[in-house]
């Protein structure tokens, strides 16, 4: 599983809806509302979910190889703890990292096998934090298969790449 | 409603999320809003709000799943407002 995602909390402030509850249940499925005592989601609740959404997404959809979808509501959240979270769809389970700051927040899928490099620092393990990190040193060795999915040239190799970006924030996980 | 009425609805829609003007200014139906137009997924939400509040229509979850490119959110438009 390979999946992350980062919300830059200053430009998320555009969404100038994030805080309706038309904006929120086009996302959230009525039982992930139920986990939280506030309706709609707080600020920082609302984006956490979000990136973990998005992480998972990215994650199945490579699972899977199918063509971009919009499904938010097909990404069940189950909280475990303020870091760590649950996702299951079509039998694959989807464990998930989540990093929370005031400036943002960064959610990625959590194993062995995989690490993180970010242009800003988490001090956990499999991260690396490189200050200098820009999209554009990845853009000339990314493709992406027909569904838009990408992957890293490396040694004449493809190796399987998630790539976020918002705002200031960059990560890759692989 | 026609297509091309649709069509010239839904781009004042999708204009103020759009990063990627030159892929904006060709755009076809077979034109993706997140690889080609490069619009935040957080944004397609307001795509959708802003879709149900102009044609008065409703968009179902298994609706929206589908609106990720333009040809596929005209004619998702299209059966509603028929």
């Amino acid at each position: 599983m390979l999946g992350n995602d980062v919300v830059d909390l200053k430009l998320a402030k555009q969404q100038i809806r994030w805080n309706t509850k038309a904006f929120q249940q086009k996302v959230l499925h009525p039982k992930e509302m139920n986990q939280y005592n506030s309706s709609p989601l707080s600020y920082n609740d609302f984006w956490k979910i979000w990136s973990i959404k998005e992480t998972a997404y990215k994650a199945h959809q490579r699972n899977k190889n199918h063509r971009p979808k919009f499904n938010p509501f097909d990404f069940l959240v189950e909280i475990n703890s303020s870091t760590s979270s649950k996702v299951i769809l079509d039998n694959y389970e989807y464990n998930i990292i989540s990093f929370v700051t005031d400036k943002y927040i960064y959610s990625y899928t959590a194993s062995n096998d995989v690490y993180s490099v970010q242009n800003f620092d988490l001090n956990l393990k499999n991260t690396f934090y490189n200050e200098g990190l820009k999209r554009q040193y990845l853009n000339n060795r990314v493709i992406k298969n027909e569904y838009g999915i990408p992957f890293l040239l490396e040694n004449n190799k493809a190796v399987p790449i998630s790539i976020t970006h918002h705002g200031s924030y960059f990560a890759y996980l692989r | 409603m026609k297509k091309e009425d649709i069509t010239i609805e839904l781009k004042q829609i999708i204009e103020p999320y759009v990063q990627n003007q030159v892929a904006f200014e060709n755009m076809t139906a077979e034109t993706s809003f997140i690889s080609d137009l490069e619009i935040n997924s957080a944004h397609l939400v307001d795509i959708i709000l802003d879709v149900e509040d102009k044609f008065d229509i409703r968009i179902e979850n298994e609706e929206m799943e589908q609106m990720t490119t333009v040809g596929a959110s005209i004619e998702i438009i299209q059966n509603k407002v028929s």
